[in-house]
């Protein structure tokens, strides 16, 4: 084979490959980026005593990878978390890169990291290994309480260290849902990925009023129908008054007011249910005594 | 704009009073059927106040007070500012969903 064919051939290959790539829709890349926005801040604020005051931790954005081309998990003194997601087949990482490790150990130690340049060569002491631990541990805390609280699922943490990637049961072909942040202006090296199976994508609950495919009247359409906020006027009564009464009218008048036997709940000028009506000095209460038709009569 | 006198002698309008406006969801709404109540509290101190209304346009604002077992609105405001909302005095304190 010639390389003109075979680079054809790899062409083709790729080509394949691509259209394999997994899809997310606007709706759901939404709400993934939202959560994933909150992480971050709340990373931030676990992280506040290490941070510079300019240099919060920014969400970067989703994207995806091949786990052959995510090949930064194994590099220098990095640092990452292979977690799973409680009964399901989702797993990944959460990995810092080197450079944050190495600002972390440093910082630890009441150090001052210098600017932008904080690296090292030799790998962390076990003190320096146990404090970076707990950091991680507290970074995969707040993604765990995000993702439960999203109703993603529940994040449990298969094991944490260097030197992980065998862990992770992916081929270099297998596209993973990759969540970068980083600390600073970009490109910046103190960074935080989370790299995962992309059926994390799937975990993310529908947003139900944006769900395609549902004919109407279906019941995802119902129970988003349901949860639609209606604004609700309690009126006491109500009376026909000559428009010259209305235009003399000044603070001070009083009047007598209906009862409260013969009120009812209202939405949009329309008459919705009878109620009662009693009102006491510190409050009052409301009961229903039945459905009201389209001209206000029970 | 003032309204000719004979006109305003001869037209009438309908005067609403809206105790309060409450905002749940329509699930919640639906739920609400014969005898069920809702109980609504007021910061201490306060005196319960309705809007009148006429055509869905607030013309104003009265203090409600008990006289006699007859509900009594005293005007207090007239023409308030359409985004004054007396129903901020009032706290749900038993929901009807529960």
């Amino acid at each position: 084979m010639n390389s003109q064919v075979k680079a054809m051939g790899d062409e083709a290959i790729r080509r394949g490959r691509d259209s394999w790539l997994p899809v997310i829709r606007p709706e759901r890349r939404s709400v993934l980026e939202r959560i994933h926005a909150q992480v971050a801040a709340e990373w931030s604020r676990a992280l506040s005593g290490h941070l510079r005051q300019d240099g919060q931790i920014q969400f970067d954005g989703l994207g995806f990878e091949t786990f052959g081309a995510n090949s930064e998990a194994d590099i220098g003194n990095s640092l990452a978390a292979v977690f799973v997601i409680d009964g399901t087949t989702v797993g990944g990482l959460l990995r810092i890169s080197a450079e944050l490790a190495a600002w972390l150990a440093e910082t630890q130690f009441g150090l001052t990291a210098s600017s932008g340049q904080a690296s090292r060569s030799t790998p962390f002491t076990r003190l320096e290994m146990a404090l970076l631990q707990e950091q991680m541990r507290v970074l995969l805390e707040r993604l765990g309480a995000a993702y439960d609280a999203a109703g993603i699922g529940h994040l449990a943490v298969a094991r944490s260290g260097q030197r992980l990637k065998h862990m992770l049961r992916f081929t270099p072909d297998s596209h993973l849902a990759v969540f970068r942040f980083r600390i600073g202006d970009a490109p910046s090296p103190y960074t935080i990925t989370i790299a995962a199976h992309p059926d994390l994508i799937n975990l993310v609950p529908e947003p139900a009023a944006l769900a395609y495919g549902d004919a109407a009247g279906s019941p995802r359409i119902a129970a988003a129908a349901a949860e639609v906020p209606v604004e609700v006027d309690v009126v006491l009564g109500t009376w026909s008054v000559p428009l010259e009464d209305l235009t003399r009218l000044k603070p001070g008048e009083s009047f007598i007011l209906p009862g409260g036997e013969d009120a009812w709940l209202e939405a949009g000028a329309v008459k919705l249910k009878r109620v009662q009506v009693k009102l006491g000095t510190r409050g009052g209460v409301i009961e229903t005594l039945g459905s009201m038709d389209h001209d206000g009569k029970s | 704009m003032t309204v000719n006198p004979e006109i305003a002698k001869t037209i009438r309008v309908q005067l609403s009073a809206v105790l309060f406006r409450l905002r749940m969801p329509a699930a919640t709404l639906a739920e609400f059927g014969a005898g069920k109540r809702l109980e609504v509290d007021l910061a201490p101190g306060q005196a319960p106040i309705v809007r009148l209304m006429v055509g869905g346009n607030l013309v104003a604002l009265a203090a409600v007070t008990e006289r006699d077992d007859q509900l009594v609105a005293r005007v207090i405001r007239v023409n308030p500012d359409p985004a004054e909302n007396p129903s901020d005095q009032w706290n749900l304190v038993a929901d009807p969903a529960e």
